[in-house]
């Protein structure tokens, strides 16, 4: 509840012209749109370039907010449009988005580590893994309500579903993620107790 | 079963079931050792989640990056200032008023058959010649010339995404 008074207060500020409080907003935001373009893109270099779009984008369109939801919930929206219209553009070249996806997975598998060092691998860094694993929907439905702290209601608004949609797909995507670490990490999950 | 145990648990757990509905799980994972297991087990699972997943970070230049472009850029008015409501309800009132007119026009030419008693008997309408307008050999030349026009409209299509694929 603050930190959405915060945002309105710099968007005030930002909206009277003072453009430097609208770093208060990027500094605070950045991860969260980042990760967020990573789960579209896997990409560091591309997921930067669109989250750089997405906060000159909200800056333009600045005045339109009007404050009915919440800053985050209006900018995770943004991230939505901008990534996906990228990626529409993306599929008229030569990579299809589905091949894409099955080069990363198996780029993935062939870059797991060994037992030894998997052994040393932190829970979060499991998680991450496993997260990277998932189809890209899920992964962004998880981001979407656990990193960037979104309702059912807001996931459904960012992503264009109905709530039972959303609730449906976290139940789906949480299974599923459960079953790859269960699958893939059971040796380190049975010594941290996941 | 499990899977609709374990469903029922993930909305208690997220906070989106009804109060009864909540009070209802509640008191299963109170006295059903199957529900407290899957309880605990879910809510261990969701601290991980919650507490766990790690967010990308940036490049340390990234709100540079950002601001230098947002310096160059201007706030757009807000959409409600630029569109002027009087020209959407203009044009809605246009539409609304050929309607009516097209819906009472049919109504009257049908109704003005020279009946006696008709409350539209009386009125005169001016000969517009619509039914000559709709001919048999006006629609089939309307019919023909669309049907053209789609067809160069599919070829236009097809040839754009075979030179874009």
């Amino acid at each position: 509840m603050q930190e959405q008074t915060d945002d309105i207060a710099a968007i005030q500020l930002v909206l009277q012209g003072k453009q430097a409080a609208y770093a208060t907003l990027v500094d605070r935001y950045q991860p969260y749109v980042f990760t967020l373009a990573m789960r579209y893109v896997n990409n560091r270099e591309v997921a930067e370039e669109l989250a750089q779009d997405v906060f000159v984008k909200a800056y333009r369109f600045l005045a339109d907010f009007k404050g009915n939801s919440k800053f985050s919930t209006w900018l995770y929206t943004i991230v939505n449009t901008t990534c996906l219209s990228y990626l529409r553009k993306k599929s008229n070249g030569t990579v299809l988005l589905e091949e894409e996806k099955i080069i990363g997975i198996s780029d993935h598998q062939f870059a797991v580590k060994p037992v030894d060092i998997l052994e040393q691998k932190t829970t979060k860094q499991m998680l991450d893994s496993a997260i990277k694993l998932l189809s890209e929907d899920d992964a962004r439905l998880l981001t979407l309500f656990y990193q960037a702290e979104q309702s059912v209601d807001e996931v459904g608004a960012i992503m264009g579903l109905t709530a039972i949609n959303v609730k449906v797909r976290l139940f789906r995507a949480r299974a599923k993620l459960k079953e790859i670490l269960e699958r893939k990490y059971s040796r380190e999950i049975n010594t941290k107790t996941i | 079963m499990e899977q609709e145990m374990e469903m029922q648990l993930w909305e208690y757990i997220d906070g989106i079931c009804n109060e009864t509905e909540a009070q209802r799980i509640a008191l299963l994972i109170k006295e059903e050792v199957a529900w407290a297991e899957k309880y605990t087990e879910l809510i261990a699972f969701n601290a991980e989640l919650a507490g766990s997943l790690e967010l990308e970070q940036p490049s340390m230049r990234f709100t540079k990056n950002v601001m230098e472009a947002v310096a160059v850029s201007h706030i757009a008015p807000a959409t409600k200032k630029y569109i002027n409501p009087f020209i959407i309800r203009g044009i809605a009132a246009f539409f609304i008023l050929i309607i009516a007119a097209v819906f009472g026009y049919a109504i009257a030419s049908s109704g003005n058959t020279g009946k006696t008693g008709s409350l539209l008997s009386g009125l005169k309408y001016p000969n517009l010649g619509i039914s000559d307008l709709f001919s048999g050999t006006f629609v089939k030349v309307f019919v023909m010339v669309n049907i053209v026009l789609a067809l160069m409209l599919a070829d236009g299509v097809l040839r754009r995404k075979r030179q874009t694929g």
